[in-house]
């Protein structure tokens, strides 16, 4: 499978409403877009350097993600670059207006700067600009001598004199503040590239940040110590507000943004995507951007919020495809920048799509390779994938629910290898330090592996779980190895269970009548792994889905009534207040 | 509609239910089609299943060997391959003496290794066992293959309607046999028909045996006969001679093909009391050898194994450091894994023991192919040559999935349900400390430990006294099954560093 799948199911899509729009257009005179007569030319918007006066491209080229000859992207392992398709792309992008080309000794295994410097070095040297960075990210290169080894191979890889843009790479990730120390303060390496800024063989001086705030604060307090030229920062309309509610460890982009603003650095946007998961957005979220705007690309609109910010510099994008990079060059020429009102209209996109709570992946591979054969990114993204596409809403009645589980594991074949797969993960937590995401890869990993393993029993278990509950005699029925059922109302036997037997909701399938946000936090606490219920609140699906809890009910209400059906039930008002299942719990349990 | 198209159409049925069973890797038909596999001679006869094997008995007494034109899976390939070498030449049969001395040779070599239960022997020529190696071998894998190319076009297609499966080779002794039983079976069908029914086949032999005393029978009727030779020259039998008007019904396989062509009309099926006026008595002709004193074939253990104890692994510590990693993307290689070597084979639950599993099984492979996780493979000892047993290389026995115990004819595994499969210990894990990535590559792996169902492994400080910082597994050998979920998702390359050995009887826990 490549590697974004989805991704390029959209743009297939959108590729062949494109081709009708193309037949149409004889007939519809002139008002259909020119779509295959190739994109308008000299119209980027393009961005001033303050220091250098020199006009970047809003769309940079990310040069991390170059195709290979097996037609996959090169850093997947098994085929060269593309070169020749390289070429085809740098040319397209340079003839449209594209100008700043940002790479690193550590992208596409390595062979990206190579591979960058040929395509580039067939145009004159004025017309591009070239971003790369030290990426000393394994310890054996935090030496001064490997560290300028490793600088010196990129003007040579590069076939240049100069750097227009050169960064300090990934500052924050791994050990944070020392380990940043380590790579750039101790062996002297940034006093070194401030004198290469000085001597004209760097022209702009940055950094790339993730992780680590403190990282990132430190380095701004000593602006005027260091006067960076750029910083190169995660942006787009998931991360502006939601980055820390997505990873505890990550910061908002509003931050970063506002932080360099008031100093009057340029920034430089990374992943405005999300590595794809916004040009593939949960089905049930696509027709909100297609309401509003039928002819423009899903991921359109994340490139237009990156680049409706005025200190924005340029937007970095690993195109891969030349429909990837046509789109893009389209959306820019010239940018239409975002209304205040389609800006709220992505918050609240941004805010649906937090329900749905997906792995921030974003496949840059640089957890890869796992030393035990695991294809990590492949099985983060395959599980993402199912959740975008799984939770339709409403009901999930049985059919399509089965149907949701034999697609997941016969997609999971299909997509990563069995021995590839999350059952073969050792723990050995290589991988994480390597995310800039700050995901916790084997923890992940091992969820999903339950998750998989769960799938496969369900699929026989969960079938005598409903058939017991369907008789009709109980109120909750739990499977868990063995069936239990019970009869009274409420959570009260829930409680109980939670309490005295924590075994048996464990990974356990459960079915019951009511399930609000009183019972939805049990179940997330006892770390049950799927649940049917009758009647299901929003706010506990809601609660449920957070917790990558599989859900399906007959009928999905706002809250649960009280018996008599003439105001909300007791423990909706109780937990009316409580957003977590912690809290919820709390309540719960001091009520008794 | 005649006899004959009947007996066809029957006997295609039959044919497609039983290959089915080996074919189909959902086992969706296991349970509507099993039982044409539990309705076989050699396995009922194995699995005690007296009601089968007197209600084949009575069948064979009443209409003649039904069974073997019916529903023996291997009759029909032969007569399938006998079909298409009549197309090419029209008449070929002609009227052959009954080798019986070599029937009852073969006969007596199978009652032999039956009693001294070397099934493996005597696998290789029942009948049924044959065919269901040949469907295993290499019809499920073509089969397979097939789906596969459909499978890749459905997910082009972005349809789940059809996933690809696994296809490998089982074994290259299972795959070697079954190549050669097939090639020569069809060897000689092509030239003779049912030649390998009534020589060498020992349910052919028996079955024949009882269809000399049947009621029904095809009977030359003389006087209508004009002796053209017709019916002797399309018998596969070769038992009809027509020159003296007698059938040797211990070889006719009641196709009734001679019935159809024959133009007058001369050959009727009847029951043998139900005489014409002007009729030879056929009995009393039949030159057939009545091999007698056939009858007690049940197998006896006599628990005749060698226990060949070798209980040494590879000590081989072949996983690599982990490396130092500086740029991003690639995939590590997968390292090939080598089977553990295990002092005892393991076999399913429900077999209740290996002695159990190794006088009972015909080695059909049936479970082989119902194996949704790859674990029955052929045997390569010596002792059980053949016949399936368990190791964990391709998956592990999935703790809800009792196919194998659904499908089996011959009583080798018995039925068993899902609560109790969970509680049979088949083996048990045994851990090698050398092995282990633990120790080998100092990080800390605790995947066995995640995998197992049953909580049998716990982790343990490595250096108690230490920085107890590495932790090893342990196994509580009273909670293991036995499953190889362990074994299989062990890191440690070529051989797992936790492995299972069979246990020679199985427990409960």
């Amino acid at each position: 499978m490549s590697e974004f799948p989805k991704e390029l199911l959209n743009r297939r899509n959108f590729l062949k409403n494109m081709t009708v729009g193309a037949l149409a257009a004889p007939v519809m005179g002139g008002c259909s877009r020119k779509e295959n007569s190739g994109e308008p030319s000299g119209q980027m918007t393009m961005r001033v350097n303050p220091k250098t006066g020199q006009k970047v491209s809003l769309l940079g080229y990310g040069c991390m993600r170059w195709p290979s000859t097996d037609g996959r992207s090169a850093r997947e392992g098994v085929g060269e670059i593309d070169q020749a398709a390289v070429n085809e792309l740098v040319d397209y992008a340079i003839a449209h207006g594209v100008n700043y080309f940002d790479t690193s000794p550590a992208y596409c295994r390595g062979k990206s700067e190579h591979a960058t410097g040929l395509a580039l070095s067939r145009h004159p040297r004025d017309k591009y600009f070239i971003a790369t960075k030290l990426s000393n990210f394994a310890p054996a290169t935090w030496s001064r001598e490997a560290s300028l080894e490793i600088y010196r191979n990129s003007l040579k890889e590069l076939r240049v004199d100069y750097i227009d843009y050169m960064l300090l790479h990934g500052v924050g990730m791994g050990g944070g503040m020392d380990e940043f120390k380590s790579r750039y303060i101790n062996n002297g390496m940034l006093e070194f590239l401030l004198g290469e800024r000085e001597a004209g063989r760097i022209r702009n001086l940055g950094f790339s940040y993730h992780g680590d705030i403190r990282v990132f604060d430190y380095l701004l307090e000593k602006h005027g110590l260091y006067k960076w030229d750029f910083v190169q920062i995660q942006l787009n309309y998931l991360d502006w507000k939601h980055a820390k509610k997505i990873n505890e460890r990550n910061t908002d982009a509003e931050y970063l943004y506002a932080e360099l603003s008031k100093r009057d650095i340029p920034a430089v946007i990374m992943e405005p995507l999300l590595g794809g998961r916004l040009s593939s957005v949960p089905h049930t979220i696509v027709p909100y951007f297609k309401r509003r705007d039928p002819d423009s690309s899903i991921a359109s609109w994340a490139f237009r919020f990156a680049g409706s910010f005025p200190k924005v510099l340029t937007v970095l994008s690993g195109m891969v495809k030349m429909e990837h990079l046509r789109d893009n060059i389209r959306t820019y020429s010239p940018l239409r920048e975002l209304s205040a009102e389609e800006f709220g209209f992505l918050e609240n996109v941004a805010e649906e799509m937090m329900q749905f709570n997906t792995i921030p992946c974003n496949d840059c591979k640089y957890c890869m390779p796992c030393p035990y054969s695991l294809d990590i990114p492949a099985i983060l993204l395959h599980y993402n994938k199912c959740l975008n596409e799984r939770m339709v809403p409403d009901s999930v009645l049985d059919e399509n629910y089965k149907r949701a589980r034999r697609e997941y594991l016969i997609g999971y074949d299909r997509s990563v290898p069995k021995l590839r797969q999350a059952s073969q993960c050792t723990g050995c937590d290589q991988c994480s330090p390597h995310c800039p995401q700050r995901i916790d890869i084997p923890k992940e990993l091992r969820r999903i592996d339950g998750f998989v393993r769960n799938l496969r029993r369900q699929a026989a278990l969960m079938g005598d779980v409903r058939r017991k509950f369907d008789e009709g005699k109980y109120s909750c029925v739990i499977g868990n190895g063995v069936i239990r059922t019970f009869s009274d109302p409420g959570v009260d036997d829930l409680l109980r269970i939670y309490r005295d037997e924590p075994s048996l909701l464990k990974g356990a399938l459960v079915a019951d009548k009511v399930v609000g946000k009183a019972a939805a936090s049990i179940l997330i606490m006892g770390g049950v792994s799927e649940v049917y219920a009758d009647v299901l609140s929003r706010p506990a699906r809601a609660m449920l889905n957070r917790a990558r809890i599989i859900v399906s009910c007959k009928t999905l209400v706002n809250n649960i009534k009280n018996k008599k059906g003439t105001g909300l039930c007791p423990l909706e008002i109780k937990c009316k207040k409580a957003k977590t299942p912690e809290e919820c719990l709390k309540i719960l349990l001091g009520m008794r | 509609m005649t006899l004959r198209r009947i007996r066809i159409i029957a006997a295609i049925l039959f044919f497609c239910a039983v290959t089915l069973l080996f074919l189909d890797f959902t086992s969706a038909t296991h349970a509507w089609l099993g039982w044409t596999a539990k309705v076989q001679f050699v396995p009922a006869l194995l699995a005690a299943n007296f009601a089968v094997v007197a209600g084949l008995v009575l069948l064979t007494l009443i209409f003649g060997r039904i069974y073997c034109s019916v529903v023996c899976p291997l009759g029909v390939l032969q007569d399938a391959f006998s079909r298409l070498a009549a197309r090419r030449r029209r008449n070929r049969f002609a009227y052959a003496k009954a080798l019986t001395k070599v029937r009852v040779l073969f006969l007596l070599l199978f009652v032999l290794a039956l009693a001294i239960g070397f099934l493996s022997a005597a696998a290789l020529i029942a009948p049924y066992s044959a065919y269901g190696r040949i469907a295993s071998n290499i019809f499920a894998s073509v089969w397979a293959a097939a789906n596969n190319v459909f499978a890749f076009f459905a997910e082009k297609a972005d349809s789940y309607a059809l996933y690809s499966v696994d296809v490998y080779f089982k074994g290259a002794g299972a795959f070697m046999i079954a190549l050669a039983t097939f090639l020569i079976v069809a060897f000689l069908a092509w030239r003779g028909g049912r030649t390998y029914c009534n020589t060498v086949c020992p349910v052919g032999t028996v079955l024949g045996f009882l269809a000399g005393y049947s009621i029904f029978r095809p009977f030359i009727d003389a006087s209508k006969c004009v002796s053209c030779g017709l019916c002797e020259k399309n018998c596969k039998a070769k038992c009809i001679n027509a020159g003296e008007h007698k059938i040797d019904y211990s070889r006719c396989v009641a196709c009734f093909d001679c019935i159809e062509k024959c133009k007058k009309g001369a050959i009727t099926y009847r029951p043998f009391f139900v005489r014409k006026a002007a009729e030879e008595k056929p009995r009393a002709s039949a030159d057939a050898a009545r091999p007698a004193g056939l009858r007690n074939l049940k197998a006896h253990s006599n628990g005749r194994r060698g226990f060949f104890a070798s209980a040494f692994f590879l000590a081989a510590s072949a996983v690599s450091k982990a490396q130092e990693m500086k740029l991003d993307g690639g995939l590590a290689p997968i390292k090939p894994r080598t089977p553990a070597k295990r002092s005892e084979r393991i076999v399913p639950p429900g077999a209740g023991s290996v002695a159990n599993f190794s006088d009972k099984c015909t080695a059909c492979h049936l479970c082989v192919s119902a194996c949704k996780t790859h674990v029955l493979t052929p045997s390569v000892r010596a002792e059980s040559f053949l016949q399936p047993e368990i190791s964990y290389e391709r998956g592990y026995c999935d703790i809800d999935c009792t196919e194998c115990s659904k499908v089996c004819p011959s009583g080798a595994i018995l039925p068993i349900s899902k609560a109790d499969k969970v509680s049979t210990q088949i083996g048990r894990a045994v851990w090698t400390a050398s092995l282990c990535v633990v120790n080998t590559d100092s990080i800390q792996c605790d995947n066995c430990f995640r995998q197992c169902p049953t909580g049998a492994i716990q982790m343990i400080e490595r250096d108690p006294k230490g920085d107890a910082k590495l932790k090893i597994p342990t196994v509580d050998e009273a909670r293991c099954i036995g499953c190889g979920a362990c074994e299989n998702l062990c890191p440690a390359r070529p051989v797992s560093a936790i492995h299972v050995e069979g246990c020679s009887v199985h427990g409960k826990i």
